[in-house]
């Protein structure tokens, strides 16, 4: 059997390629095969796609804006740069809020930072040290990210996307676009441990089902004005603790007010009374 | 019974090539570093330093080119490389193509190539290595590792098979 398909392909490629040719059949097969595995993706020792039922580690390393916004006018009135933050919203909940970048046209979020309180109460621990988002391969279930323009009392919309997980690889995921939100780097991670394994790839650059927004995403709309209403919740519960407190006190003064009353009623009556019986 | 010698030898090159080419882009170990009782603490300051780090052949030796190892770069290119190649291009000529090709530049061929497919000893030197790290470092090896120890199997068996029947001739 083997002897007759040899000499069947022996006989087709001498009618084919030259003798010379048939030098490089080693060679050939060699390149063809690592060729064939290489592209069906089999050249790193773990995929780099996403997979269902594992929980990854997401967080935004960059996000860089355009040096004036998209008609023209500066960040700030004094030519300072935009105070940048993002969030990250999963299955319709905010799942991630970085720090604010201050004055810059690129922010940069680093996914480990060290929370003083834990370290005072002694609860430093993976998750304590990790600024990430934790979330789900899941069909439908894309991932939004805004990027913010920080001030005192409220927070402007800079720009933002949606993009499903599926197009996000492990490690270094890179969008741009010709908004004002110019380009997003999405970092992907295993959970709990890999966070920093994944630093250093070389970027992916993030293709599929990409939309950019103009307008924050529902999810984000209460926080674009977030700064303005935790200081009219902080107001009113000023004013809650304040009111309370006065009518505390007025209360107190009233019963006090009656005692008094009462004492001097019947200091009155015990003087009345004496004048009455030695006249 | 010349001609089915031939042609065992002709398959075995056949499968060796197919096997070293997997070999090349299959990845051959993941060390995974660790640090002892340190491990977590290292993990949580400097995890950079406890990532996992998977070779293939050709990327290792890349990384040994860029980290300035040239002479080692070279060697392990040659070795596990090129002379590969050669080998299994000597076998084939051998059998397919005798009378095209002069029998000195075969001779020569055959005296290089048989210092062809050391990297499975490097690999089994690295994994004994790795081993006696403290620490609890461990290698894992994978699929590349076994393709290149095929390939050099089949490629001892197609030369001796070859060398007999050059003696017999």
């Amino acid at each position: 059997m083997g002897t007759f398909r040899v000499s069947y392909i022996e006989r087709h490629m001498n009618a084919v390629f030259p003798r010379w040719a048939k030098a490089g059949v080693p060679i050939a097969l060699i390149a063809l095969t690592a060729g064939a595995l290489w592209l069906a993706g089999l050249g790193t020792a773990t995929s780099d796609k996403l997979k269902e039922g594992v929980t990854y580690a997401v967080w935004i390393q960059e996000a860089e804006v355009t040096p004036r916004k998209v008609d023209g006018t500066d960040w700030g009135s004094d030519s300072k740069a935009p105070d940048l933050s993002a969030m990250i919203a999963w299955q319709d909940h905010i799942v991630l809020r970085t720090v604010v970048a201050h004055e810059t046209l690129i922010g940069c979020w680093d996914p480990l930072a060290v929370d003083v309180k834990s370290v005072i109460h002694g609860e430093m621990g993976t998750s304590s040290v990790q600024r990430v988002a934790r979330v789900r391969l899941a069909k439908g279930q894309p991932l939004l990210i805004g990027v913010f323009d920080e001030y005192l009392l409220r927070r402007n919309f800079v720009g933002g996307l949606r993009i499903p997980l599926e197009s996000l690889r492990l490690g270094t995921n890179e969008v741009t676009s010709s908004g004002t939100l110019r380009r997003v780097q999405i970092m992907v991670a295993d959970e709990p441990d890999q966070v920093a394994r994944v630093k250093g790839k070389a970027p992916y650059a993030a293709t599929g089902d990409i939309v950019w927004l103009k307008e924050p995403p529902a999810v984000m709309a209460g926080a674009t004005a977030g700064p303005v209403n935790q200081a009219k919740a902080a107001v009113q519960e000023i004013s809650d603790k304040v009111e309370t407190e006065l009518r505390k006190t007025g209360e107190m003064l009233d019963e006090t007010t009656k005692a008094l009353q009462g004492k001097t009623g019947a200091a009155k009556k015990w003087i009345e009374k004496a004048f009455s019986d030695n006249p | 019974m010349k001609k089915q010698l031939n042609h065992l030898v002709s398959w075995l090159v056949l499968l060796s090539s197919v096997a070293f080419g997997a070999g090349l882009v299959l990845p051959l170990l993941t060390i995974q570093p660790g640090a002892g009782a340190w491990t977590a603490l290292v993990r949580l300051v400097a995890a950079d330093q406890l990532r996992p780090h998977s070779l293939t052949l050709p990327g290792g030796i890349c990384e040994l080119w860029q980290g300035g190892e040239v002479c080692l770069a070279l060697l392990l290119g040659l070795v596990s490389l090129v002379l590969p190649v050669v080998k299994l291009s000597v076998l084939w000529w051998e059998c397919n193509l005798i009378g095209d090709i002069g029998v000195s530049w075969l001779r020569l061929f055959r005296a290089v190539s048989r210092y062809a497919m050391l990297e499975v000893f490097v690999i089994s030197l690295l994994v004994m290595l790795v081993k006696t790290l403290p620490g609890g470092s461990h290698v894992t090896l994978h699929l590349g590792t076994a393709a290149f120890a095929f390939s050099v199997i089949l490629s001892l068996i197609a030369s001796q098979r070859s060398a007999s029947r050059l003696a017999a001739q």
